[in-house]
C-alpha cells in the first residue's frame, strides 16, 4: 500500500516535470530584457507624474507653503519634460530594434567583451568577425 | 554637492558617536564574567567582587525554598579532569523563579560572590533540556 | 507513515537539485523549456515536502512513537492541537517546518510570475531552490524528523524500540499561542528569502531598475508582518505564560526574531526613496541581504546552541553547516554586488537634511545601528570567548540603555518624515505642519509633571524616558490624526463626501500611505504601553492561608479556597482569590501551578485582571514548605494592555498597506493627451 502510494507520487510528479520538456514552441522568452532604457524612461515618466499628483494633493491639504510647492512643482516639470523628450527622441529615431538588441547584447556579453565591438558611427555592437555594422551598414575599424 | 553631503556625513557621524557613547557605557556597567561552576573554582579569588554569571545543573534535592529566598546548589562536571565541581546560592531576585528551576535543570545565576562562600544571586534563568535529550547525549558521549 | 515521510524527502532532494541545475542551464541555452521544467520542479519541491510533513503530522496524530521525534515530542493524553503543534515543537520538525514553508513561498512565487519577468524568474528559481536544497540536505543527513526510536549500542549499532508513551511537549509550549507564534515567525524569516532571491536575479542579469523592488513588494510586506505578528505573539505568550510580569527579556531568540525585523523596518522605507527618486539603490540591495541573512542567522543562533537562552534547544551539529552556507550566501551576494557596482548609480542626489528623504536616511541609519547594537550584544559571549578566552554577557540593562534612546528618536521620524517636503522642506512648511502638535505634546509634557507626578530626572532613568516617549507620542499622534483630517478635507472639498466616507476612500485609494500612517499610529499606541513598564510595582514572595489578605496599591487581595484538578495531562493545584479596588469587589482570580504528568514539569497559569489603565498581574507558586500556605507573587503593570491594541492596529496597517489601491473615477477626457502636450499640461499648471 504505502509502496503503491509512493510509487504513484513519483510517477506524478516525474510527469509534472517532463511535460515542459515536450512542449512544441521555444518562444524565447527568457531573452527579453526588461528593463531596457526605453522601459525604464516610460516607468520614471509615471514615477514623476505620481509625485506630481502627490505633491498637489499634499499642497491642497495645506501641508506645504505656496513658495515650496511652486518650486518643488516647477523642478517636477522640468525632470519629466526631459525624461518625455527623451522617450521621444528614442521612439522617433525608428530604433527600438536596435536599442533592445543592444541591451540584450550588452547585459549578455557582460563577462567577455572581448567578441564584441561598437560601431563607431552607431555604437551598435557587433561581432567581431562582421566588416560592416548589421545597424547601420558603417565600416567597423578595428 | 560636496558640501552638502559633508552635512550628512557630520549628521551620521554625531547621531553613531552617540549611540556608541551609549552602547559603551552600557556595556562597562552591564558586562558579566560567564562561568561555568568549574571554571569559576579555577579563577578562585579573582571571582570576588565580580559580576558573574555561572552556569551549572541544579543539584537534586538542594533546593530550599522559601517566600523572599531560595537556596539550591549547582554543579558542573569538568570535561577533562572529571572532576565535579559545586556553588551554593542563594536567590534573592524579585522575578518569582522560572518554572523549568527544579532539579537537574541547568541553571544560569546573576550575581556577586561573597566571602562567606555562598553566590548571591539576583536573577537567573533556567532551562531543561528534556530528559529525552540527555540520554541521548550521554549515549553519544559514552 | 514514516517510510512515506523519509520517501518524499529523498525524491525533493533529487528534485530540488534538478530544479537549480535545469533553471540555469535553460537560461543559459535561452531554452524555455527547460526553464518552465524548472520551474515545476520547484512547484514539484513544494509537494514532496509537502507529503514529508504530511506523514510527520500523521505519525503524530497516530502516536506512532517508533518515530525518535514523535516519541521525544508528543505523548498519547496531548489533545489533537497540540499534537500538531509538536511538528514544530523541537529542532528536527522545526526545521522541516522551516524547510516547507520556504517551498510554499517558493511555489507561490514562481506560480505568481510563471508569463512575468522570464529573465529573472530561472535565477530566482535557482536561489530559492539552493536554500531549499540546503535544508533538504539537513533534513535527510543531519536532523532528520523520521530517524526511528532507539538506543545507540557501545559498538555504534542503533537498537530499535518503540516507547510505550512519549515524553511530552514542552509545557510551557502548549498554549494556544505557542501553536500560531512559530508558524508566524517562521513565515516572517523565510518570506524574506523572495526579495532576496529576485535582488540576485536582478543583479545577475543586470536589470537593476526598481523591478525587483516591485515584484516583490507585497512579499516583502507579507514577511515583515509575519514576523511582527509573530514577535508580538511571542511577547504575549511570555506575559501570560512565564510568570515573571514582563514580555521581553532581550534573550537571544527574541534578539533573533528582532534583528531581521529592524532590517526589514529600514528596508521597507528605503525601498520608497528608491521608487520616487531612484536613489539608495546599492543601499536597499545591502538591506535585503541583510534581512535574509539575519533571518538565517537568527535560525542558526536558536538552534545551534551557540549562544545561551532560556529557549531549550539541545546543541547540534546543524550549527557549522548553517554558520557555512550564511557565509557563502553572503559573501557570494556580496561579491555579485560589488562586482555590479557600476549598474547601480543614484540618479538623484540628496539636497538637504531637512527633507523627506534624509528623514529615510536617519531612519535607516537608526534601524541599522540598532540592529547592530542587538547583534553585538546577543554575540558577545561567542566573540569575547574566541578572542579571549573568556565568556563576556551583557544583561537587558545594556540593551535598554541604548535602544531605548533609539526608539524614541524613531518615534519622533515617524512625526516628522511623513511630513516633510521631498527635496527639501522650508521654515514655513516646518511651522505650518509641527508647530500645532508641538506646543500640544509640550503641554501634555508639562501636565504629566502634575498629574500623575511624572519625575523625569535624573535624565537617563525610566522615568525620564517613559516622559519622552509620552511626550513624543502625543506629537506624533496629533500629526498622523491631522493628515488623516486635512486628507479628508481636501478630499470633501472635490467630491462632497462627508468626513469618515473621506477618511475610508483616501486610505483606500492611498492605501501603502494610509495604511502606513496606521501603523504609524500603532507604534503611538505600543510606545505608550512601553513607558508604562517604567511604573511597574510588584509585591514579591507572599506566603497567605485561606482566608488571609494582601493589598497592592489600591487592591486588596483575599485567598477564597486553595483546590486540586486533575486531568489526564496535568495535576493542577488552583487558588482562588477575590479582588477588592477600593473596597469594591472587582474580579475573582483563578492563578494555577501545574504540573505536567509526562515531563513532571512545573508550569504557572497566571491569573490576569487587564483593564486599559494596567494588569493586575496575580502568580501562584504553590504551597509553602508545610503546605500550610500558598504563595503568591504581585505584579502592577500599569498601560500594558496598549502593547496588544498596538500590535493588533500594527497587524491592521500592514494589512491595509498590503491592499490593492482602489482606482479613482475614469477621467472625464476620454483621450489620453499625447506626449508632448502632456507635459505642456503639466508644466502650464505650475
Amino acid at each position: 500500500m504505502v509502496y503503491l502510494f509512493c510509487g504513484l507520487f513519483g510517477t506524478a510528479l516525474i510527469a509534472i516535470i517532463v511535460i515542459p520538456l515536450f512542449r512544441k514552441d521555444n518562444s524565447l522568452e527568457s531573452a527579453i530584457i526588461e528593463e531596457t532604457e526605453w522601459d525604464l524612461l516610460l516607468r520614471k515618466k509615471d514615477v514623476i507624474l505620481g509625485n506630481i499628483q502627490d505633491l498637489d494633493f499634499e499642497y491642497k491639504c495645506g501641508k506645504l507653503s505656496d513658495e515650496d510647492y511652486r518650486k518643488v512643482r516647477s523642478e517636477m516639470s522640468t525632470d519629466v519634460a526631459a525624461v518625455l523628450q527623451k522617450i521621444d527622441d528614442i521612439e522617433s529615431s525608428h530604433d527600438m530594434d536596435a536599442l533592445i538588441r543592444r541591451e540584450v547584447s550588452a547585459r549578455r556579453g557582460g563577462g567577455k567583451k572581448a567578441d564584441r565591438v561598437a560601431c563607431p558611427a552607431c555604437r551598435a555592437e557587433n561581432p567581431t568577425s562582421n566588416k560592416f555594422c548589421a545597424e547601420c551598414g558603417g565600416k567597423l575599424k578595428a | 554637492m560636496k558640501r552638502k553631503q559633508i552635512k550628512f556625513v557630520v549628521g551620521s557621524v554625531i547621531i553613531v558617536a552617540a549611540l556608541a557613547f551609549l552602547a559603551f557605557t552600557g556595556f562597562q556597567d552591564n558586562k558579566a564574567y560567564y562561568q561555568t561552576v568549574s571554571e569559576f573554582r579555577a579563577s578562585q579569588d579573582a571571582a570576588y567582587g565580580r559580576h558573574l554569571r555561572v552556569e551549572g545543573d541544579v543539584v537534586a534535592g538542594s533546593i530550599v525554598r522559601e517566600a523572599r529566598q531560595t537556596q539550591f546548589v549547582i554543579s558542573h562536571t569538568d570535561e577533562k579532569t572529571k572532576q565535579t565541581h559545586t556553588l551554593p546560592v542563594k536567590y534573592v531576585g524579585a522575578d518569582p523563579l522560572p518554572d523549568t528551576f527544579r532539579d537537574y535543570a541547568q541553571a544560569v545565576v546573576e550575581g556577586e560572590y561573597h566571602q562567606d562562600g555562598i553566590f548571591v544571586a539576583r536573577s537567573m534563568t533556567a532551562k531543561c533540556a528534556s530528559k529525552y535529550e540527555k540520554e541521548k547525549a550521554a549515549g553519544v558521549t559514552q | 507513515m514514516a517510510q512515506v515521510g523519509q520517501f518524499a524527502l529523498a525524491l525533493a532532494f533529487v528534485v530540488t537539485a534538478y530544479s537549480i541545475i535545469a533553471s540555469l542551464i535553460g537560461i543559459r541555452l535561452r531554452n524555455d523549456k527547460l526553464i518552465a521544467s524548472g520551474r515545476n520542479a520547484a512547484v514539484g519541491t513544494f509537494l514532496c515536502i509537502t507529503l514529508a510533513i504530511g506523514a510527520l503530522g500523521y505519525v503524530f496524530v497516530q502516536s506512532d512513537f517508533s518515530v525518535a521525534y514523535v516519541a521525544e515530542h508528543s505523548n498519547r493524553d496531548l489533545p489533537l492541537y497540540f499534537k500538531i503543534a509538536s511538528i514544530w515543537g523541537g529542532q528536527e520538525g522545526s526545521l522541516l517546518f522551516w524547510g516547507w514553508l520556504l517551498t510554499v513561498y517558493s511555489a507561490l512565487v514562481v506560480i505568481q510570475n510563471r508569463k512575468r519577468h522570464s529573465s529573472m524568474m530561472p535565477y530566482v528559481t535557482a536561489v530559492l531552490m539552493t536554500t531549499s536544497l540546503f535544508f533538504t540536505t539537513m533534513h535527510l543527513f543531519t536532523v532528520n524528523p523520521f530517524q526511528l526510536s532507539g538506543v545507540a549500542m557501545p559498538d555504534g549499532t542503533q537498537n530499535l524500540f518503540t516507547p510505550r508513551d512519549g515524553a511530552g511537549l514542552n509545557p510551557l509550549l502548549q498554549d494556544w499561542l505557542m501553536v500560531i507564534h512559530p508558524p508566524m515567525l517562521y513565515l516572517g524569516f523565510v518570506g524574506f528569502a523572495i526579495p532576496f532571491a529576485f535582488a540576485m536575479a536582478a543583479l545577475i542579469t543586470k536589470q537593476l531598475g526598481d523591478t525587483w523592488i516591485r515584484t516583490t513588494r507585497r512579499w516583502t510586506m507579507i514577511a515583515w508582518f509575519f514576523l511582527g505578528t509573530g514577535i508580538m505573539l511571542g511577547g504575549n505568550w511570555a506575559y501570560h505564560e512565564l510568570g515573571w510580569g514582563g514580555f521581553w527579556a532581550w534573550d537571544p531568540v527574541e534578539n533573533a526574531s528582532l534583528m531581521p525585523w529592524l532590517i526589514g523596518t529600514a528596508f521597507l522605507h528605503s525601498v520608497m526613496v528608491q521608487e520616487k527618486k531612484g536613489m539608495l539603490k546599492v543601499w536597499n540591495i545591502i538591506l535585503v541581504i541583510m534581512a535574509y541573512i539575519m533571518s538565517l542567522v537568527g535560525t542558526w543562533l536558536t538552534r545551534s546552541g551557540i549562544v545561551n537562552s532560556v529557549h531549550a534547544f539541545a546543541s547540534s551539529p546543524i550549527g557549522n553547516y548553517f554558520l557555512a552556507f550564511i557565509l557563502i550566501g553572503l559573501s557570494g551576494a556580496l561579491y555579485l554586488l560589488f562586482d555590479r557596482l557600476p549598474y547601480l548609480k543614484s540618479d538623484n542626489e540628496m539636497e538637504s537634511m531637512v527633507s523627506r528623504e534624509s528623514s529615510f536616511l536617519f531612519n535607516n541609519l537608526i534601524l541599522l545601528a540598532s540592529c547592530f547594537a542587538v547583534f553585538w550584544g546577543t554575540m558577545f559571549p561567542v566573540l569575547s570567548e574566541f578572542v579571549r578566552g573568556e565568556k563576556i554577557t551583557v544583561g537587558q540593562p545594556f540593551f535598554n540603555r541604548v535602544n531605548v534612546p533609539i526608539a524614541i528618536f524613531l518615534l519622533f521620524l515617524t512625526g516628522v518624515g511623513p511630513l516633510l517636503a521631498w527635496r527639501k522642506a522650508s521654515t514655513n512648511s516646518l511651522k505650518r505642519n509641527f508647530l500645532g502638535a508641538a506646543v500640544a505634546a509640550l503641554a501634555v509634557g508639562a501636565g504629566l509633571l502634575i498629574w500623575p507626578g511624572i519625575r523625569p530626572w535624573p535624565i537617563g532613568g525610566g522615568e525620564f524616558y517613559a516622559w519622552c516617549s509620552f511626550v513624543m507620542a502625543t506629537f506624533v499622534g496629533i500629526t498622523i490624526v491631522r493628515e488623516f483630517y486635512k486628507g479628508a478635507r481636501a478630499r470633501a472639498y472635490g467630491t462632497g463626501e462627508n468626513f469618515l466616507e473621506g477618511v475610508v476612500n483616501l486610505t483606500l485609494r492611498n492605501t501603502r500611505r494610509y495604511g502606513g500612517y496606521i501603523a504609524h499610529f500603532a507604534f503611538v499606541l505600543l510606545f505608550i504601553g512601553w513607558s508604562g513598564q517604567a511604573f511597574k510595582v510588584d509585591l514579591p514572595g507572599i506566603e497567605a492561608g485561606i482566608g488571609e489578605t494582601f493589598a497592592l496599591r489600591q487592591y486588596v487581595m483575599r485567598v477564597d479556597d486553595l483546590t486540586v484538578e486533575k486531568t489526564p495531562n496535568y495535576d493542577s493545584q488552583k487558588a482562588v482569590v477575590s479582588v477588592f479596588e477600593n473596597g469594591k469587589k472587582v474580579a475573582t482570580m483563578l492563578p494555577e501551578h501545574r504540573v505536567y504528568k509526562p515531563s513532571q514539569q512545573p508550569t504557572t497559569e497566571v491569573a490576569m485582571r487587564s483593564t486599559l489603565k494596567e494588569d493586575l498581574y496575580l502568580v501562584f507558586q504553590g504551597g509553602n514548605l508545610d503546605g500550610s500556605k500558598a504563595i503568591f507573587q504581585v505584579y502592577l503593570n500599569p498601560l500594558t494592555a496598549w502593547v496588544w491594541i498596538g500590535g493588533v492596529v500594527l497587524g491592521l496597517g500592514t494589512l491595509i498597506a498590503l491592499l490593492p489601491n482602489k482606482k479613482s473615477a475614469p477621467p472625464k477626457r476620454s483621450q489620453k493627451p499625447a506626449r508632448v502636450e502632456e507635459a505642456k499640461e503639466v508644466e502650464s499648471i505650475s
